[in-house]
């Protein structure tokens, strides 16, 4: 238990002491909240403020565990971290604790802007369930980070992580809302990823029924996502470790 | 007493090249155990299966007659790899603390500090580190759970000669507890003074294993040097040199040289005979390989 709470803690540490990590992912949701999301009110806040909720979660999710695996796993630390007694349990730990951190502040952050900035109306209860789901629909993401950490190298990481993230932000709908999208991309809005997770916090702070089609789809995106996960992850044990 | 690392019949291929081939090898409990052998020889690829970080295709590997992927081999063992590099945004308290603390006893953190020449860099972030730096660290790493073997992947590398010497003091100290070494390295006069047994590997297999003295007796050369004013005629000797009053030979047969020299009528004064060093003896068995190859 020490181990585990030594790894989590020190390896929180790391990342609080690099602000270049932390500044994008926890204040460019706020920051794209103030940008598009300000001056709502009534249900259109809350949908408004659902999306950068997600934008924000799934981004931890994604960079975090794409850029640390894609980094890590060319290290020599790393190598000499699989020889010391029972590591992979407490860094497989610290990656999801701090992960779930960062992501739960970004997503406090959001809710905290937009209650100054737009006027909500949704509850507490709501907002829990908000945050729950949050983290609920980021699992696909987590697994899209992690094949891309395989996929990649430390120096490509973050900048195909850009490329493959934001279009899927904007035509996900996560920016501004389905009407407001050009019509090509609101037709391939419905075939992202990142569009059925805001569906689905979005039938949650409007009071609706989640929709199972959505579910369906990010079930199915997980499913993709963690084979191609799983190949990286033996192709890179058989280039390093075989 | 059960051998420290029991190693039969490794076998590892990595595809048509054969790293390592039906290797045999033991290591004794105490043992400073001296692994050898040019570039590609097969050392790494011993350690890393040592280590297990590879499978091996056959054959088996036994620390204190455990698997090396098992929690009791990784309890037991500490390395120094030979190229190093740590999570930059943490400094060298916290570096050595994640690492203690995956052991059941590791050393004390002050010891390890003290020894390795860390003080001044304890509180600073190790993403900047110079090669020395960085190598001092992961020896102190090495050490730090307290394993009853530790793995020394060319240890010295990038070194200043004060740390180097603290380093085998270090390590002599280690052994003097029963703590067993496996070393890897170019430098053999360094090793010379703890080293207990060779091994050298080449193209995946055993040349030669014994003990330091058993190896420079192999050999039997022995060198002479004496102080005269002029070389006296000797035969049969490997080599010899006069110059400035000194004169140096090489021999085979060391009884034979003295007779000789004694009945030469030479005058000669400070007579010294010693065994041929170990970087000689496996220079020599090495370029007698090479000749014969």
């Amino acid at each position: 238990m020490a181990l585990y709470l030594t790894a989590v803690r020190l390896h929180m540490k790391s990342l609080i002491r690099l602000p270049a990590y932390w500044v994008p992912t926890l204040l460019f949701p706020v920051m794209f909240f103030a940008m598009f999301g300000a001056g709502s009110s009534g249900p259109a806040a809350d949908y408004r403020m659902a999306s950068f909720v997600v934008y924000g979660v799934i981004s931890i999710a994604f960079y975090q565990f794409g850029v640390s695996i894609a980094q890590e796993r060319e290290s020599h630390w790393e190598r000499y971290r699989r020889t010391l007694p029972g590591a992979t349990g407490p860094r497989m730990a610290s990656q999801l604790i701090s992960a779930l951190a960062f992501a739960l502040t970004t997503a406090s952050l959001v809710i905290i802007t937009a209650f100054f900035l737009s006027t909500p109306t949704i509850g507490f209860t709501s907002i829990i369930a908000l945050l729950v789901a949050a983290l609920l629909v980021a699992v696909p993401f987590t697994f899209l980070g992690i094949a891309l950490g395989y996929w990649t190298t430390a120096k490509s990481a973050v900048a195909i992580a850009n490329l493959i993230y934001l279009p899927l932000a904007y035509a996900g709908s996560l920016w501004m809302p389905p009407d407001r999208l050009p019509p090509a991309i609101a037709e391939i809005s419905h075939f992202t990823p990142t569009r059925h997770a805001a569906e689905i916090v979005w039938a949650i702070v409007g009071g609706r029924t989640v929709p199972n089609e959505s579910i369906a789809w990010l079930i199915g995106f997980s499913l993709i996502f963690a084979t191609l996960a799983y190949f990286g992850y033996q192709r890179d044990e058989r280039q390093r470790y075989a | 007493m059960i051998p420290a690392i029991s190693i039969t019949g490794l076998t590892k291929n990595y595809g048509k090249i054969c790293a390592v081939s039906d290797l045999n090898l033991e290591v004794g409990q105490g043992d400073a155990y001296c692994l050898l052998g040019p570039n590609g020889a097969g050392k790494s690829t011993t350690l890393n299966l040592m280590l297990g970080l590879t499978k091996a295709d056959a054959g088996s590997i036994q620390l204190f007659g455990n698997s090396p992927h098992s929690i009791a081999a990784r309890n037991a063992t500490g390395n120094v790899a030979q190229d190093n590099d740590f999570p930059p945004n943490l400094t060298v308290l916290e570096v050595l603390e994640l690492v203690r603390c995956h052991y059941p006893s590791p050393r004390p953190i002050d010891e390890l500090i003290e020894n390795f020449g860390l003080e001044q860099l304890a509180n600073r972030l190790t993403g900047g580190f110079s090669g020395g730096q960085r190598r001092r660290l992961a020896l102190a790493l090495a050490f730090a759970g307290n394993g009853k073997i530790v793995f020394l992947d060319e240890p010295t590398t990038g070194l200043d000669s004060k740390t180097r010497k603290r380093f085998w003091e270090y390590s002599s100290q280690y052994l003097k507890q029963g703590g067993t070494l496996v070393v890897t390295t170019h430098h053999l006069d360094e090793i010379e003074s703890i080293a207990s047994r060779i091994c050298l590997i080449d193209q995946g297999k055993v040349k030669l294993e014994g003990s330091v003295g058993e190896i420079q007796q192999r050999l039997g050369q022995k060198y002479i040097q004496f102080v005269c004013d002029r070389p006296p005629e000797l035969s049969p000797v490997l080599q010899s040199s006069f110059e400035d009053g000194l004169c140096k030979i090489v021999t085979s047969n060391g009884d034979e040289t003295i007779r000789q020299l004694v009945h030469s009528g030479v005058a000669f004064s400070n007579l010294e005979i010693r065994n041929a060093s170990l970087e000689e003896a496996i220079e020599k068995l090495t370029s007698v390989k090479e000749k014969a190859g």
